[in-house]
């Protein structure tokens, strides 16, 4: 156990700031999930997002200011305040809207990592489609005032304790002092490239000194990439999007016994 | 504490993709409703597929792009497949509470009782109010008469 405590860091009380803030944000959470009885929305909204700041700005490795770090965190903070807000907001409708905008975020991450066409695929098809599948379900089955589907949590304070303490495993693993020397910043790696033979036969562009023009061709290189490498993937992928076609429409589209009379098919 | 670097490192993204993948396990397990428990389960996906482009950068290759690829395909034929059964479960039972599906539950497990009574519905909005509509002004009479 003592080691256990040297390894954690916890005989430095101010270490303890991790762990205390990511309670706090599940009490928080805890205060937000929907129920009956109604809560502080605002001290809990406080909680959270106070909580959730203390807990990131404890966790992370002091960086010079530069436009990129200012992007990430601006996208950072869009993904997790929309993931609070789908968490917690009792209406469906506002809680799918919080949803898109989780997916904006993650997709401004994925820009500032150099995948502009994963950021692109990503908003065409979560912000665009499913969305649009999910509130348009949501329309049909849409009710009034509070009701048991909206209004109510299941055993909120366990689960909410449950996401923060697993929270809390994640971000000891890669945040941690081990974790800091086996990763080093990301400047000192280069941006995502093919092979350059492949690159070559992607009919990629590189500048004056051979550096291959990124992220431009990312999607040149990322359709090389599967094509090659994955190509049975992409097959099975297919197949899995036509089945799953079928599949949604003979589901959908399967009457109930008790409802339908006999000799309805 | 480590000297200031160029550029933000690769544990801030794994701690972003970390918080919205619990978040999404909270909303999935606590969210009584059909739909959004689907929707919390998106955003642990999305979670991941962070985690994924995260180690591209890292890595220098685009591995962890093109298997987020596949998981777009696979999350989306989820979506597909989720709405047409939730579509089937909504015409079954007539709402979208997870809860009334409970006898579906171990026999170990005691039933779900909601003990306390839901709020009463607030009161509607008041609609804004607007001119009345159709009803002009009354011309003067006319004072020529032929």
């Amino acid at each position: 156990m003592p080691v256990l405590f040297a390894e954690t860091g916890m005989g430095n009380p101010w270490q303890l700031l991790p762990l205390a803030s990511v309670l706090a944000a599940s009490f928080g959470v805890f205060l937000l999930l929907p129920n009956p009885r109604g809560g502080p929305r605002l001290l809990g909204y406080l909680i959270v997002l106070g909580a959730l700041a203390a807990f990131v700005a404890s966790c992370c490795r002091q960086t010079a200011l530069s436009v990129e770090l200012v992007l990430q965190q601006v996208f950072s903070a869009a993904a997790i305040l929309g993931a609070v807000f789908l968490v917690t907001q009792s209406n469906p409708a506002r809680a799918a809207l919080s949803f898109t905008l989780a997916v904006l975020g993650t997709s401004g991450l994925y820009l500032t990592l150099g995948a502009p066409f994963l950021a692109a695929a990503n908003v065409i098809v979560y912000a665009g489609a499913i969305i649009v599948t999910f509130l348009f379900v949501l329309m049909l089955a849409q009710q009034d005032g509070p009701s048991d589907s909206s209004s109510r949590s299941r055993d909120p304070f366990l689960a909410a304790l449950t996401g923060g303490l697993l929270l809390f495993v994640i971000a000891h693993t890669v945040t941690g002092d081990r974790a800091r020397l086996q990763l080093p910043a990301l400047s000192s790696n280069p941006a995502p490239v093919m092979p350059a033979r492949l690159a070559d036969e992607a009919g990629a562009r590189a500048d004056a000194s051979g550096r291959l023009a990124i992220p431009a061709e990312n999607t040149a290189f990322l359709g090389a990439n599967i094509y090659r490498q994955f190509l049975i993937g992409v097959e099975v992928a297919g197949v899995l999007l036509v089945v799953a076609t079928v599949a949604a429409i003979v589901i959908a589209q399967r009457k109930n016994p008790a409802v339908a009379g006999p000799g309805v098919k | 504490m480590a000297p200031p670097s160029e550029y933000p490192d690769l544990s801030q993204h794994l701690l972003v993709g970390a918080i919205l993948f619990c978040l999404g396990l909270v909303g999935f397990v606590a969210r009584r409703n059909l739909i959004l428990a689907f929707l919390n389960a998106e955003l642990m996906i999305q979670g991941v597929a962070l985690n994924f482009v995260a180690f591209a950068r890292y890595r220098g290759n685009l591995e962890g792009q093109s298997f987020v690829l596949f998981l777009l395909t696979v999350a989306a034929c989820e979506a597909a497949i989720a709405m047409a059964l939730i579509l089937v479960l909504y015409k079954n039972r007539g709402t979208l509470d997870v809860s009334v599906w409970q006898e579906l539950r171990e026999d170990s497990l005691d039933p779900v009782v909601d003990a306390e009574p839901l709020p009463l519905p607030g009161a509607q909005p008041p609609m804004p109010p607007l001119p009345t509509a159709g009803l002009g002004p009354q011309p003067p009479e006319e004072l020529s008469r032929v």
